[in-house]
């Protein structure tokens, strides 16, 4: 195909003869000649023919169907390529003339499926302002929540099955008496301290129950034991945040993601809206959803 | 990677190593020697450098924070997920592993799922990794835009159609495969050019999902799928950056048909271009190479020195293996040439030929065909450990290892489900294959590829990092501080030294005087006292999901002797093999006592230091129900499908953790 003429192409004319040179029919020639276009046809069969009975051929429009249609165009009789264009062309007009696309349940698809992306994509979304987004974020809490989160130091008195309650008077004392924390008790493989965790990631990490025993401790004293899943462990909570809106500089990215998501669905929602609204629908037999259709659109194709 | 002196030398690189000892004099200086050779314990102070912009990790911690994650994951944009009715994309693969819901196949009429899924346990970090090859043709077959989305091809992808799923397969496997002239154009320019905006939309994706706050609660992992399968082998390997710096296009098998290939491009585009380029290439389901992915050959080299240059450049940008996945383990297996140690009763754990019956002929010494439709042969050079020996014995005759791998693991979801891996919930990995109760417990599709109750949920990675950025998941892939399990998060520990004693367990400073004194799992242990190497192994019990107990902790060496033999030994070290824990096979209710938590101090007791060799831990839980068992018992007895009766599925597993080795060299 590359010794096709493109659309645009200023050579258009020369590319053209090579090309043509191969199927050689009186169509070819004309096309060579004439360069740009050739009239078949004089006119409508009667004045309410619906058909248009003229076909103008445009070089640059059989390159391109040629292009997207290669198994098609690799089959044209004699490489024909135009004359193949011309048949499909007079066949479509037919088919349209007969209304056949009314009533063709892939074509309703496809040209609904092309409707929807036309409603979205092709549009510049606007990149969010920053008062936007506190906008947006201050609207939808719920997903910007940051969970509570504490600092924690903690001792591991040892498995559950090894240390007994002498163990843990031997830690309570030494903490008691202010006993360097790090030389009590025994390592735990996944660290002594934890940097502003939140329930969950806690939970992560000791098992269920012992972030949220945990978690509301007075700041900088030693409490417990607490029982993890491996044991009995002395805690002090050294730092905490209470649950709060997120700052716009914690959330950005996903405050921009939803944001922009949000406004594609907006975007089309509205317009399906605005079509739908010059529509009259009669609805003939009872049907379930009688408040009205719902106009939530199926979710858009996303990467 | 390490160059170590040739066999020839060594003599006298041990009378130096030894005169240096005898000059200091004594049991106490010998320590200080060994000492001089292991690195301090990290501190606060270690300087970080990051290859990006980001914000610095609250959570940084140089005795390292364990994080958890998926490094395979394929979504929509796979040929062979797209297919069979994934529909889910990257950014939602990655929105699940951070714990949002996500709707699976069997579709809806709007072409959604209608099976909700979602991790109760968020993971750290991911990567997803479609195949480099077919990108162009599913955005061009997706997009109604597009030249070729009206083509029978297309249609058959959209349709679900198998032949499309072979065409595209077929094309994986031969030297010079061709792209769909219907789809992509002539030249195929159409595809390539989708396929360099469909990876400009992945990175993207990745960018959004990537935590660059100081929380560090997420992690993405830029990556693709290389997916040669030469001769019907499985070659392929998941390709990982360091960070958003990645090369304008993936190499796909279009691109490099050979492993050298891939190195050659990952070094021209990335390694070797401007910028803070870093990448690796990790190899997976090694038991479907039919002998083929560690072979000791070292294809265009002309002498051993070539071959030195070969090996050493493999072992740098290939340092880990993925050993568990969906289409099985990969650790060990018994019977197969090569063998080099005695029958291993755990090695039975999730083997596919066995499960599906398929040709289980030996390869025997040479590579064989069709490893991945299972119809060829199987090699005992597929599996880990077996690999682990031929590098020692390679590091003998050639001064380099080519194998020394630490180890990951991962799910291979076909759903875009990264991380779901819990046995008792398990709603498949590959789409309309896999998406109900029958078509689960089927076990082959509708062109008979090997899927269903012979898969599994798959396996998780464990990283030992400073922190949950990037750079520190990286750092810590490429000093394979990582670790594989078939699933549970069973935190483990694994250190080597020269003198830990027996107390260590019960020391307040355990894991900083480990660091201290020894090197973490994927080290070397260097220098060498007069005594035998000791090993620290720590493991806890998942905390979350069926939180089994422990059962055992087994220590495997592998080594070569001075005739240049393999061998293999497991001990157990910690636990007990016969705590009488069972499972109740109506109910899949757990009988019986296992541990919270193990810990040891363990002395090699053959050991000869002259002698190449590695040791890995391997943690085993009690027994519990496989996902079939689940499945098959919540059906009433006449709802059972045949594969409920198939006797080479085992009704229980004892899942199980393992560590990257630590090697030692003379």
């Amino acid at each position: 195909m590359s010794d096709l003429p493109l659309k645009g192409d200023p050579g258009a004319t020369a590319p053209t003869t090579s090309a043509l040179q191969r199927g050689g029919s009186a169509v070819a020639f004309a096309l060579a000649t004439i360069a740009l276009f050739v009239v078949y046809g004089n006119a409508r069969e009667s004045a309410d023919d619906p058909i248009d009975r003229q076909i103008v051929v445009d070089s640059a429009e059989v390159a391109a169907w040629a292009g997207e249609n290669q198994a098609l165009a690799a089959a044209a009789p004699d490489g024909d390529l135009a004359a193949a264009w011309i048949r499909d062309e007079a066949l479509y007009r037919e088919a349209l003339g007969l209304g056949l696309h009314l009533s063709d349940t892939i074509v309703r698809r496809r040209i609904i499926q092309k409707m929807l992306f036309s409603l979205v994509e092709g549009r510049p979304l606007p990149r969010p302002t920053d008062a936007d987004l506190v906008a947006w974020i201050a609207d939808n809490p719920e997903r910007y929540q940051e969970p509570a989160r504490a600092s924690l130091e903690h001792v591991y008195v040892g498995p559950e099955a090894e240390v007994g309650e002498r163990d843990i008077e031997r830690v309570r004392d030494a903490l008691a008496r202010g006993e360097d924390w790090r030389t009590l008790g025994r390592d735990f493989i996944r660290g002594r301290e934890f940097s502003m965790r939140s329930r969950r990631q806690m939970a992560s990490v000791f098992g269920d129950r012992f972030g949220g025993e945990v978690i509301g401790l007075d700041l900088n004293v030693w409490s417990g034991p607490f029982n993890s899943a491996f044991g009995p462990h002395f805690v002090r909570v050294t730092e905490r945040q209470e649950p709060r809106l997120g700052l716009l500089s914690e959330v950005r990215r996903d405050a921009e993601r939803d944001y922009l998501d949000n406004l594609r669905r907006t975007i089309a929602t509205t317009a399906i809206s605005e079509l739908m609204a010059r529509y009259d629908v009669t609805i003939e037999e009872a049907h379930e959803n009688s408040e009205g259709y719902d106009l939530d659109i199926p979710p858009l194709p996303r990467l | 990677m390490r160059i170590y002196v040739t066999t020839a030398l060594l003599p006298a690189a041990l009378l130096i190593a030894l005169g240096t000892l005898w000059a200091c004099g004594g049991d106490g200086a010998a320590a200080d020697a060994s000492q001089d050779l292991i690195d301090d314990a990290p501190t606060d102070t270690d300087p970080f450098t990051y290859s990006e912009e980001r914000e610095a990790c609250t959570d940084r911690n140089p005795l390292r924070n364990l994080y958890w994650g998926d490094l395979h994951v394929h979504t929509a944009l796979s040929f062979d997920a797209y297919v069979f009715d994934t529909r889910n994309g990257p950014a939602e693969a990655y929105a699940f592993a951070r714990g949002e819901p996500i709707q699976l196949s069997p579709l809806g009429d709007d072409d959604v799922g209608t099976v909700s899924a979602r991790l109760d346990r968020p993971l750290d970090f991911a990567a997803v990794s479609d195949h480099a090859e077919f990108l162009g043709e599913i955005s061009v077959c997706t997009d109604p835009e597009a030249a070729g989305y009206e083509t029978d091809a297309c249609a058959d992808i959209r349709a679900g159609d198998n032949r499309i799923v072979s065409f595209f397969a077929g094309q994986l496997t031969v030297e010079e495969p061709a792209r769909n002239v219907e789809v992509c154009g002539e030249d195929g320019s159409e595809c390539t050019t989708r396929a360099a905006s469909m990876w400009e939309q992945i990175r993207q994706i990745n960018e959004d999902y990537y935590d660059r706050s100081a929380d560090c609660e997420f992690t993405t992992l830029v990556s693709y799928e290389w997916s040669a399968v030469l001769d019907s082998n499985n070659m392929h390997r998941v390709v990982l950056f360091r960070n958003g710096d990645v090369p304008d296009l993936p190499t796909s098998y279009y691109d490099a048909q050979h492993a050298p290939d891939l190195w050659d491009r990952l070094e021209r585009d990335c390694l070797n271009a401007d910028g803070n380029c870093d990448v690796m290439a990790i190899p997976h389901n090694s038991n479907l190479s039919a002998g083929n992915i560690f072979l000791a050959e070292y294809p265009g080299t002309s002498s051993d020195e070539e071959a030195a240059a070969f090996a050493e450049r493999r072992a740098r940008l290939e340092p880990l293996v993925e050993i568990i996945q969906h289409k099985g383990d990969s650790e060990c297996v018994n019977g197969y040439t090569p063998i080099f140690g005695a029958v291993d009763e755990q090695c039975g754990f999730e083997k596919l030929h066995e499960m599906a019956a398929t040709n289980q002929q030996d390869c025997g010494e040479f590579g064989g065909q069709s490893g991945m439709s299972m119809t060829g042969c199987v090699s005992g050079r597929d599996f880990v450990r077996n690999a682990l020996v031929i590098g020692l014995q390679e590091e003998q005759r050639l001064g380099v290892n080519p194998y020394p791998l630490g180890f990951v693991g991962a799910t291979d979801t076909h759903n875009a489900v990264p991380g779901l891996v819990e046995e008792n919930d398990y709603p498949g990995h590959w789409g309309s294959n896999e998406d109900t109760i029958e078509v689960r417990l089927r076990g082959r599709n509708g062109a008979g590829i090997i899927g269903g109750r012979y898969n599994n949920p798959g396996g998780l990675t464990a990283a030992w990092a400073t922190e949950n950025s990037r750079d520190g998941i990286f750092d810590a892939m490429q000093a394979r501080e990582t670790y594989a399990t078939s699933g549970p998060r069973i935190p483990v520990r694994f250190f080597g030294g020269w003198d830990f004693e027996p107390t260590m367990c019960e020391s307040a400073d355990m894991v900083a005087e480990a660091y201290q004194r020894g090197v973490a799992m994927g080290g070397y242990l260097e220098g060498g006292s007069s005594g035998a190497p000791t090993f620290l192994v720590s493991a806890m019990r998942d905390s979350g999901g069926l939180q089994t107990d422990l059962q055992r902790i087994q220590i495997v060496k592998g080594w070569v002797d001075s005739n240049g033999e393999g061998h293999t030994e497991v001990f157990d070290v910690a636990g007990d093999a016969e705590n009488g824990a069972a499972v109740n096979l109506d109910t899949c209710e757990r009988t019986g006592e296992g541990f919270a938590s193990l810990c040891t101090v363990w002395s090699d007791p053959d050991f000869d230091a002259n002698q190449r060799a590695f040791y890995y831990a391997r943690v085993l839980e009690n027994p519990s129900c496989r996902w079939t068992q689940y499945q098959c018992i919540a059906l009433s007895a006449e709802e059972r499908p045949d594969g409920c009766n198939d006797e080479n599925i085992p009704a229980t597993i004892q899942e199980r953790a393992w560590t990257s080795p630590i090697f030692y060299s003379p």
